[in-house]
């Protein structure tokens, strides 16, 4: 009855991975390796094991870098100090936003005689 | 095991190489059987356990009980052997045999008896369900519990029993008398 209810271990032994010694070390290696290994952006995406995925994050990786140099090489070009400037709002709705307060109907009409 | 574990993590988040590879021995084992159970490929096992290995021990830090380090990588096993199996489903990869014999050719040392039950063995998991190859691999190859695996699996020890019951009966009406019956 116990026999028939707990049938004697299959032998599985041959799908043991320590078997085949050189590769068991050699996954112990590469495990151990790996969780020493500096972890830079760039190596992790090196270890990933989907190449289309790897090769979008690293699409979007130098894209980020590209824009990002852009933006500096902008910036030091036509350096803005404000968020006015950098949006190159126009000078009277600048004050305005500066004062923080609303145009008056004079304001309307004195910045539109001011547009060249 | 639960208590080594503690201090192997402590002393690898410290940095000490040597906790890192007796972590790593300590666990390959059982990690490499869960991953065969659920990818049933022992090449796809063998990279889904690097994987994992390399996502936990990066994540260490965050392991906040490492008395269950065990319980936590097993899971992170399982999670990248499944997304591995519906990649492979996704890209159609070559059949299992191509690449298993690939590989075999590269050890001088194989006995071909072995290599011939190791290659009916694996051809014969898919026939199992995943929680059978589980508990199967788990228990005859690791040596695990009843109760270990249902803790693994979150499933009630009867339970485990009965998928062992099924899972040897299944593997041996594929395997005729071949193994475990000497």
């Amino acid at each position: 009855m116990i026999d028939e209810l707990h049938p004697k271990p299959l032998d599985l032994s041959p799908l043991d991975p320590r078997l085949d010694r050189a590769r068991w070390e050699g996954m112990v290696a590469r495990i151990v390796r790996r969780a020493q290994a500096p972890r830079t952006p760039m190596a992790a995406l090196v270890l990933w094991r989907r190449p289309a995925l790897a090769a979008a994050a690293l699409v979007a990786a130098l894209s980020a870098g590209v824009m990002w140099w852009d933006g500096q090489s902008s910036a030091a070009a036509n350096p803005a100090n404000t968020v006015v400037e950098a949006l190159e709002v126009p000078q009277p709705v600048s004050d305005w936003i500066m004062e923080g307060r609303p145009p008056h109907g004079t304001d309307v009409l004195v910045a539109l005689d001011e547009l060249p | 095991m639960a208590e080594e574990d503690v201090l192997l993590v402590e002393r690898a988040l410290e940095g000490d190489a040597g906790a890192i590879e007796r972590l790593v021995r300590a666990h390959l084992g059982a990690a490499y059987a869960v991953a065969l159970g659920v990818t049933g490929d022992p090449d796809d096992a063998q990279d889904v356990v690097q994987d994992a290995f390399a996502n936990v021990l990066g994540r260490l830090a965050e392991c906040r009980n490492p008395a269950t380090f065990s319980g936590w990588l097993i899971q992170i096993v399982r999670n990248t052997a499944r997304n591995r199996v519906r990649y492979r489903r996704v890209r159609a990869a070559a059949p299992l045999d191509e690449a298993h014999g690939a590989r075999t050719g590269d050890d001088p040392s194989k006995d071909a008896e072995r290599e011939e039950l190791r290659r009916r063995l694996i051809d014969a998991l898919p026939e199992l369900s995943q929680v059978q190859r589980e508990v199967l691999l788990l228990h005859d190859l690791e040596g695990w519990k009843h109760r270990e695996i249902a803790e693994s699996l979150e499933i009630p020890d009867g339970t485990v029993r009965y998928h062992l019951f099924q899972a040897r009966r299944r593997m041996r009406k594929i395997l005729g008398m071949l193994v475990g019956d000497d």
